[in-house]
């Protein structure tokens, strides 16, 4: 068995229920997507700079009645300003700004809790005070749907919800970072897609965030696959694709149990292990 | 009395600088035009979205009204899936009297009766007046457009305005119409109302192509037709990538896999052939496997951007339609297969054939089919690619690559390379779908058993690359060369004599017989069956003067078997053709001197114990009443002696019969060394 027929059977075994005859990829697409978003001060309109970002994990779940829901783990850092106004789902493509669709905390609901990093999480359906509506999953995975973080000093925060891009069958994981630095709590929301592109180009797109006092990567490893190494400037995230070649150094264990280490630049440097849940 | 303004602004595409305002009623009295998708006045496309709005400067129209030159639509419905209002069908909304009374206006210009497929004349003039009523005032502005069907300009072919037309009102990428959301959609979220199963990939798809093929014939293009991945991406200007594709293709890495072919391959995988798939959902593991392979082949999976074939915006790739389209030729051989209700239904039968010999081409296919049945003009081996015209296979392009009259030995052990006809002129014809044409090889005999000679039951086991024998769209009354199909023949020993054995398969063509293990019964009494027989080789005998056949007693009870042999007269009466007989065939024949005819004994001949030489005599040499046990088998060389002046190719024929009934037969061809 090769290392691909590996990756196949073990994305196969941990994502569908059957396995296809021919490839042993998954034969099925995941009953519940994952979108991930990553948050940048770069794709405001208009575009803006500076160090924050975040990382959105947004699985959108439907029952046998076709019920929707969208449940969400969702950090930011780096905020130049602690005073968070809304964090609001918006509706429109990149580049135009939008109306709120959902709101995760302010704009009239409950205040968002101040502090320049920090993990949320919550859901979407059709009980919410602004519903969400076959419509509006339409506009969610056509990509129309952002999230944009507005604090004291504007909008510092947007990213797109993006569903798995490629003609392929996947895995797709989340992680909810939790831990503890000298200065205080860690948490952190991880998502990642395991693509198995045939005939043998599988990738991996791998984006985490960690909220905390003073909380920034030092580096951040899939196993013992190094993703980031930043002994510079540091960021509390990491957005990074895995080509074929750096995933066909994984073991098979560390494929079949995907964990990410994430080693802050604190003081003293703390590591924290991040198991992967697979979203069925 | 009302005064009336006329101004004809300009009156074709030549003059459109012209275009001026009309005065009317203290003001002017204009008109704008406009799309959202990429346009250069004064022309659009049929299908293009195009808003006329009325521009009036300085007083007030108490009304307005829009005479357009047709013919155009108000608009479509290429949504697919169920609303609660039920399921959505294609459907069109014409122009209304109240939507020639207002501004703007929207429509999509239809294709002039000149230019609907397979007519394309070019641009045609399309006039719009906007007549504007105020108090007793009426006046009136004229354009002239030009409605072009365009079919090659990049980013104004059909595919470029399909899907990007009716783009969301939030949407700002231009390129990004109903069409790639909906797809984006099935995708990434497929329990939506998009299809009532999450697995229905299949019947997605079909109603996606359908959605397009209604547009194209609403606006005058040719239908989809589908393009098979193991052949190179047609170089047609209309397909066209909206982003650059992976330039590394290779069709030969994305060759249909065996077990999505009608004939299938025995392997270790239960799903051997397309009917051994047991559902459509079973049958939709293609989706992550063959599809998604043949989509990131043609784009980039690391790095891709929008509109590439390995993302969910691939519809913006016109190959997308025409990949799809040729899975849905296996979702349609699938559900032949199985019986099973696919709207909207299967495509009608058809007789594809492929000939026995040239009195049945003559025939034109009738069954029965006369004997010799083992010398099939429609399949022929080459030690070298044969040069097609054109060189490679297209979807409903007709192609030749020579005839039977350019078989060679095939040369084990290295790669040869087999070409075949296959035929859809029976009275009767439609067009042929999806033919593929399998061919299994047996070592072999005067006389062999399907399948069990032939891979073995339930179906046999053909040459693992007979899936590139495919044609697609053969159009009726026509005959198409398919190939090549690589093969590495395997050693010439211990008899060099093999047996290929052809079935056309299609699930619009039926063998007409249930196989029984008689290869000639099958071969005389289905037009779909082929026989051909071949003398393979060593390298270094490719000028080979001599062949060793086997004689077998095919039944599983004891038999008499007659052999007959036909030598070219001038080879028989210069005494220069040897018949090498086993002592023991020889203790099988009755009588020698009336079982052999047409030989005598090679006084001069070197002997050993095992082989009893004989020379032909006569062009017609019978061994007759040879008895063998069940299964029982025996070799017989023939041998011609050095020649210097031997023909070209001169061929001797053998045949075996028992019981009078011919069981087999082969055709030696020696060259001249």
């Amino acid at each position: 068995m090769t290392r691909f027929d590996s990756l196949l059977a073990v994305i196969a075994a941990l994502a569908a229920p059957r396995i296809s005859a021919e490839t042993s990829a998954p034969s099925h697409h995941p009953h519940s997507p994952l979108f991930i978003a990553r948050l940048s001060p770069k794709v405001l309109v208009p575009p803006a700079s500076g160090n924050a970002s975040g990382t959105g994990a947004f699985v959108l779940t439907s029952d046998d009645n076709r019920r929707v829901r969208l449940s969400y783990d969702l950090t930011y850092a780096s905020l130049r300003s602690p005073d968070i106004r809304s964090v609001a789902l918006r509706n429109f493509s990149a580049g135009g700004n939008g109306k709120v669709v959902h709101v995760i905390c302010g704009e009239g609901n409950a205040a968002c809790a101040p502090g320049a990093a920090r993990t949320l999480a919550g859901s979407w359906d059709e009980r919410s005070q602004l519903p969400l509506t076959p419509g509006l999953v339409s506009e969610l995975t056509a990509q129309r749907i952002y999230v944009e973080v507005l604090t004291g000093r504007g909008p510092e925060l947007r990213a797109q919800l993006e569903p798995q891009p490629f003609m392929a069958g996947y895995t797709q994981y989340i992680g909810r970072i939790s831990g503890r630095s000298a200065q205080g709590p860690v948490t952190g929301t991880a998502a990642v897609w395991l693509v198995a592109i045939p005939p043998d180009k599988p990738l991996a797109l791998v984006d985490a965030t960690v909220a905390g006092e003073n909380a920034t990567l030092r580096s951040a490893r899939l196993g013992s696959l190094t993703l980031l190494k930043a002994p510079g400037l540091r960021s509390p995230t990491v957005s990074v694709r895995i080509d074929s070649k750096q995933i066909r150094g994984l073991s098979a264990a560390e494929l079949q149990s995907p964990v990410l280490v994430f080693t802050l630049a604190t003081d003293p440097p703390v590591e924290i292990r991040t198991p992967l849940v697979v979203v069925p | 009395m009302r005064a009336l303004l006329v101004a004809l602004v300009f009156c074709g595409p030549a003059r459109p600088a012209a275009a001026q305002p009309v005065p009317c009623a203290g003001g002017t009295l204009d008109m704008s035009a406009t799309s959202d998708t990429p346009f250069t006045l004064p022309t659009f496309n049929v299908g293009q979205r195009v808003t006329l709005t009325s521009v009036v400067i300085g007083f007030t129209p108490s009304s307005i009204a829009w005479v357009i030159n047709g013919p155009m639509i108000k608009d479509y419905d290429e949504r697919v899936g169920t609303l609660s209002s039920g399921q959505v069908n294609w459907s069109t909304t014409p122009v209304t009297a109240t939507d020639l009374t207002s501004s703007p206006i929207s429509f999509y210009w239809k294709p002039d009766a000149s230019q609907i497929h397979p007519l394309n004349g070019g641009p045609v003039s399309r006039n719009v007046s906007l007549t504007a009523t105020v108090g007793s005032t009426t006046c009136v502005v004229m354009r002239t457009f030009s409605v072009d069907r365009n079919a090659a300009l990049a980013g104004k072919t059909a595919n470029d305005f399909y899907t990007s037309n009716h783009r969301a009102p939030m949407e700002m990428n231009p390129a990004k119409g109903l069409v790639i959301d909906y797809h984006q959609e099935w995708h990434a979220a497929p329990a939506t109302h998009l299809s009532a199963a999450a697995s229905d990939f299949f019947v997605f798809h079909r109603k996606l192509l359908a959605r397009f093929d209604s547009w194209r014939s609403e606006f005058g293009y040719p239908p989809i037709v589908p393009w098979y991945p193991g052949n190179p991406i047609p170089a047609l200007t209309e397909l066209q990538p909206f982003v650059p594709r992976n330039n590394t293709f290779l069709p030969d890495a994305n060759r249909l896999p065996q077990e999505y072919t009608i004939a299938g391959v025995n392997s270790v995988n239960p799903r051997h052939r397309l009917a051994d798939f047991t559902s459509l959902d079973d049958l939709d593991a293609i989706e992550f496997s063959y599809h998604g392979q043949v989509h990131c082949n043609v784009g980039h999976g690391f790095g891709a951007l929008f509109g590439d074939m390995c993302l969910f915006s691939s519809p913006k790739d016109p190959i997308f339609w025409r990949w799809h389209k040729f899975i849905d030729v296996i979702y349609a051989n699938f559900c032949g297969l199985k019986g099973l209700t696919c709207a909207p239904g299967q495509p009608p039968p058809t007789d594809v054939w492929m000939a026995d010999n040239a009195a049945d081409l003559a025939a034109g296919g009738t069954v029965p089919s006369q004997p010799p049945h083992y010398i099939s003009p429609d399949i022929w081996n080459r030690t070298a690619p044969a040069t097609c015209t054109p060189p490679d296979p297209a979807t409903g392009v007709i192609r030749s690559c020579g005839s039977s009259a350019d078989h060679e030995n095939p040369v084990a052990g290295q790669q040869n390379y087999l070409y075949a006809t296959i035929r859809n002129d029976r009275p009767g014809a439609t067009m042929a779908v999806y033919v593929e044409a399998a061919v299994y090889i047996a070592n072999a005999s005067l006389g062999l058993a399907w399948p069990t000679n032939f891979g073995g039951p339930p179906a046999g086991m053909p040459l693992p690359e007979t899936r590139q024998f495919i044609t697609l769209n053969l159009t009726p009354g026509q005959h198409t060369d398919i190939g090549p199909v690589p093969w590495t023949p395997p050693s010439p020993l211990p008899s060099d004599h093999w047996c290929m054995y052809i079935r056309v398969l299609s699930t619009q063509t039926s063998l007409g017989i249930v196989e029984g293990p008689d290869i000639d019964a099958n071969t005389g009494g289905s037009n779909s069956i082929a026989w051909r027989n071949v003398k393979i080789v060593n390298p270094a005998m490719m000028r080979m003067q001599s062949a060793i056949v086997t004689v077998r007693n095919l039944r599983p009870e004891a038999a008499t078997v007659d052999v007959v042999i036909n030598v070219p007269k001038r080879l028989a009466e210069t005494g220069q053709v040897e018949l090498l007989l086993r002592s023991t065939l020889l203790h099988h024949i009755g009588d020698r001197n009336e079982g052999l005819v047409g030989l005598k004994p090679a006084v001069n001949a070197k002997k050993d114990d095992r082989w009893v030489p004989f020379v032909v005599v006569n062009p017609l040499v019978r061994i007759k009443g040879i008895v063998l046990r069940p299964r029982e088998e025996s070799p017989l060389t023939i041998r011609l002696k050095p020649l210097r002046h031997l023909a070209e190719k001169e061929p001797i024929r053998l045949e075996q019969y028992t019981g009078g009934k011919l069981d087999g037969g082969t055709m030696l061809i020696f060259e001249a060394p």
